[in-house]
């Protein structure tokens, strides 16, 4: 079994400018309510902390599990991949998940989800979000190495539910 | 891409699922077979492929060939990001940030990243329209020909000519492109409208008053690298907001501090950077010329300002220490509403910073002293040293003072209007103006509104014709209701070009579509960063969208103008902009021209201390030396040091106003709009959601106002009934301040006013600039 990767916040230095959730929503070409990463905003709320969460590549992913098809699957490196062509709308990953993650595509009768842009990482790449970071505080690695960084399972905004989320946060000092 | 022939505008943007289209459209026309997410193999069980097998939504434009094309960001944003867009037989299928600048470092902002939502959005505009029916929201157009566009045009403003003057044509300009070619401060639209004489407009919405103050103190203006950010012991933030408005900036704030410096805010309005500040005070609006007054009379009277530089380099000093004696800290204290604890504290830890740099925001300029407080700021850095000592010391404006291109030959004013483009803090008084050899009458940005009802300033001055491009003016110019009603008036023939059916376009005769960034060869230069940059196009227009450049050139022929200067293309003139006719000025550096910038995509200035040749080789001020006092200013009839003249609208300058008005208004930048830019993006506006008014807990229990209810704010001038409270603490906005984000579109609002219909037209003391923060007004309950 691979190391498995996930995303890591430096939180302290997020400032809720909200770039990652367009870059991501620019590379899935989601419709305009459809966001797959989810973050708040400085003018939403004017006092910090502020954070940004998408899937969190549970080491128990409920979605894989209720997948009756199996279009949602865990990768050998721990990223939660799906196939569209296989699935059927059923929505049953969305009911499971404890972080309100997959969204439903009513038009497509599909669901679309955070796949950590996996092509682009086995491509060399980064994922959208973390290249759209202006600050270069969210970051893709192994969990190993995410909680070497300093990186812990809950972050301000952010508690850990069953599944074992593995986004990593870096407590705010 | 959508080519109806008649388009209905009214009562709020439709929302446009373009990448739908582009998907199944433009994307299968490329010869792609489909844009939608496609596992590689088929494999349904994916987790047997392994790690590297590629698993995970894989898009076909991603893997397809395409060429790369070096852009950049055109809009009016201290940041310039470089863009590198990846065009597929003719479609621009991905724009990201191009990771090679260390500045935008490969990060366009929460809104650069969705242009292609802009590009392709289906309300773009690609065709000459004309307005069939009545003037206003929900106007109707009617495809035209270009031919019948330039010609209704055309013949109106020779009938205006003929009849009223060539001085009626009055243009607006300002933000859209900022690009130097077809932008808005020198383009060379300029050139089109000069040969006409039309009236010359001052684009004075932004900057002009610290442009205008900042080289009576230094002679010229030379701001520091914000990448030395991240080098200074102590960074200040003074009226500004970095993570709104120069975003890849607060990562060198990051690395300040985990160098081991410190950060200060001034600000009445929080901003992201409290959460690290070691210090926050919330001045009252307008009263930075007493709290930097204060700041000096402490630095002198603890003597803790550096005795040899000043000596050596600066000159006035008895006379600042006058008007500094005038600002006790007790009295500062009551006028800033800040503590006399507070103002020490700053001081102190200012004067003892080994290096320091001031980062001066827009907003404070912005006012009716605007120029004044630039000016009072001005003296920090200079009593202790920070002047030409260090490249992380100092400070920063905007870096308009390295622009060292050849503007007149674009725009032509020399020639044509008999001086070079009026505005922009370049010129400081309205008499400077007068007699400055203007061939043909001078209009402000700032009262904009009397130019178009013939009032105050310019009362008995008719105006015909309002040519509108790059601007949105019923977005963004201030006392915004009476800017509607001269758009409205029916004699006054309206000609917008645009890519967007704005508010403004809803008055428009006639709208001659513009290209956009991924369709327009320009060159641009950040006013934050020390970067110049050119834009390559990456893909064919739109329909009929034409360059600034295109257009300007197709009116003048049409004009008649034989002139060979409407036969210069794009080209031609970044030639002449970079190189002149002497070549391109050193300050950037070996073998700069058109072309080599053109290979290159961007260059950063080599690196300099900022007014380290002045200290070696004098100032450019009359005396050589950092002026506390300046004779050019009592010649202008202005304070030699400074004063602090209360702003316009306060509870200083006009307590019967403030009695029934009470509240200071900051309209404030979004992170989510540039000027009036991307409200009409449907990611965007959903990001952006309804805009608040920041309102303390105090005010909002003495006006029976709940978080979340509807607002009104108001006073003589309109009622901004867009905005929704939140109530805040003191940790947000001190009572007596309610702060509204700027530059929301009335139209994607149910038709609600935006906060420009409260704000003045007040010009500031240096540079004629705008006051849009000498505001006062109240709130009730919607």
């Amino acid at each position: 079994m691979a190391s498995q990767m996930g995303f890591l916040l430096d939180q302290k230095w997020c400032i809720g400018c909200q770039s990652c959730v367009t870059g991501c929503q620019m590379r899935h070409r989601t419709p305009d309510e459809v966001q797959l990463r989810k973050a708040t905003s400085f003018e939403q709320q004017p006092v910090g902390p502020w954070i940004t969460v998408a899937c969190n590549h549970c080491a128990d992913p409920a979605c894989v599990s209720v997948c009756p098809t199996g279009a949602t699957v865990k990768r050998e490196d721990g990223i939660v991949v799906h196939d569209p062509e296989v699935c059927i709308g059923c929505q049953s990953c969305i009911k499971a998940c404890p972080y309100e993650h997959p969204v439903y595509l009513e038009e497509e009768n599909r669901i679309i989800r955070c796949d950590m842009c996996a092509a682009r990482l086995d491509a060399g790449d980064v994922p959208a979000c973390v290249e759209a970071c202006p600050m270069k505080i969210l970051t893709v690695d192994t969990v190993e190495n995410n909680e070497a960084a300093g990186g812990v399972p809950e972050g301000a905004g952010f508690t850990v539910e069953s599944t074992n989320p593995t986004t990593r946060f870096i407590p705010i000092r | 891409m959508a080519s109806t022939d008649l388009k209905h505008s009214g009562g709020g943007l439709s929302r446009r699922r373009f990448l739908q289209g582009l998907a199944v459209g433009t994307v299968a026309a490329a010869g792609l077979t489909s844009c939608a997410p496609a596992a590689d193999s088929g494999d349904d069980s994916l987790s047997e492929t392994g790690e590297g097998s590629g698993a995970g939504y894989q898009y076909d434009w991603e893997t397809a060939e395409g060429e790369i094309v070096h852009g950049v960001c055109p809009k009016n944003c201290y940041d310039t990001c470089r863009i590198c867009t990846k065009v597929v037989d003719g479609v621009a299928v991905q724009i990201r940030g191009d990771k090679d600048n260390p500045y935008t470092a490969g990060s366009p902002c929460v809104k650069g990243q969705t242009y292609l939502d802009y590009h392709y959005s289906e309300d773009r505009i690609i065709y000459p329209m004309k307005r069939v029916g009545p003037k206003g929201p929900g106007a109707q157009f009617e495809r035209i020909s270009w031919e019948e566009a330039v010609q209704t045009v055309t013949d109106r403003f020779k009938e205006i000519i003929a009849n009223e003057g060539s001085e009626a044509i009055v243009p607006y300009t300002f933000s859209g492109t900022f690009g130097l070619i077809n932008g808005c401060f020198f383009s060379g639209v300029l050139r089109f409208l000069y040969r006409m004489g039309a009236s010359a407009l001052m684009p004075n919405m932004c900057e002009a008053a610290g442009v205008a103050a900042l080289p009576y103190t230094f002679g010229s203006q030379k701001d520091v690298d914000p990448e030395q950010y991240a080098n200074t012991k102590l960074y200040v933030s003074w009226g500004s907001n970095l993570s709104a408005t120069s975003v890849h900036a607060v990562k060198y704030v990051k690395q300040c501090i985990e160098n081991g410096g410190k950060v200060v805010v001034v600000n009445p309005f929080r901003i992201p950077l409290c959460e690290w500040a070691d210090q926050w005070i919330k001045i009252r609006p307008g009263t930075d010329t007493p709290f930097a007054l204060g700041v000096v009379k402490i630095l002198l009277d603890e003597g803790i300002y550096d005795k040899e530089y000043v000596e050596k380099y600066c000159m006035g000093l008895d006379q600042l220490k006058a008007a500094a004696d005038l600002w006790p800290a007790e009295r500062v204290a009551k006028t800033c509403d800040c503590t006399v604890e507070e103002l020490q504290t700053f001081a102190r830890t200012y004067a003892e910073a080994e290096t320091s740099i001031i980062q001066i925001g827009m907003q404070v300029n912005r006012d009716s002293n605007g120029g004044s407080k630039i000016r009072a700021i001005s003296f920090l850095p200079a009593l202790t040293g920070q002047i030409g000592t260090n490249a992380a010391a100092g400070f920063q404006w905007l870096t308009c003072g390295y622009w060292a291109l050849n503007f007149d030959n674009v725009s032509m004013g020399t020639e044509l209007l008999g001086a070079s483009t009026p505005g922009g803090g370049y010129v400081t008084t309205w008499d400077q103006i007068k007699d400055g050899g203007y061939k043909y009458r001078v209009i402000n940005i700032t009262d904009y509104a009397d130019v178009l009802n013939e009032t105050g300033r310019y009362e008995g001055e008719p105006c015909r014709a309002v040519f509108v491009y790059n601007g949105n003016p019923l977005v963004s110019v201030p006392n915004n209701k009476r800017v509607r009603e001269g758009l409205a008036r029916d004699e006054v023939f309206v000609v917008v070009s645009d890519k967007w059916y704005t508010d403004t376009a809803d008055y428009a005769d006639i709208i001659l579509p513009c290209t956009d960034l991924l369709e327009t060869e320009d060159i641009h230069q950040d006013y934050h960063g020390w970067y110049i940059n050119h834009n390559t196009p990456a893909v064919e227009p739109a329909g009929e969208a034409k360059t600034n450049i295109e257009m300007a050139n197709t009116l003048a022929k049409a004009m008649g103008y034989t002139d060979p200067c409407f036969d210069d293309d794009i080209p031609a003139l970044a030639k002449a902009l970079i190189e002149g006719t002497e070549g391109a000025n050193p300050i950037y550096g070996p073998n700069m021209s058109y072309e080599t910038l053109k290979q290159e995509h961007w260059r950063k200035l080599p690196d300099f201390v900022p007014y380290a040749d002045d200290l070696a080789n004098g100032f450019a001020t009359p005396s050589g030396k950092i002026e506390f006092y300046s004779d050019r200013l009592k010649e202008l009839g202005l304070h030699p040091v400074v004063e602090y003249i209360p702003s316009a609208e306060s509870k200083d300058g006009t307590p019967d106003l403030a009695a029934v008005y009470p509240l200071n208004f900051l309209t404030v930048t979004s992170k989510n709009l540039c000027g009036s830019n991307w409200h009409n993006i449907g990611k965007i506006r959903l990001l952006h959601g309804d805009p608040y008014l920041y309102i303390n807990e105090a005010d909002a229990a003495a006006r029976g106002i709940a978080d979340g209810d509807a607002v009104e704010v108001f006073n003589d001038r309109g009622v901004c009934n867009s905005l929704t409270a939140m109530v805040v603490g003191d940790d947000v906005i001190a009572a007596g301040n309610v702060a509204g984000l700027k530059s929301a579109w009335p139209k994607v609002m149910d038709g609600k006013n935006n906060v420009n219909v409260t704000t003045p037209s007040y010009t500031s003391d240096y540079g004629m600039g705008t006051s849009f923060q000498a505001n006062l007004v109240d709130v009730r309950k919607a």
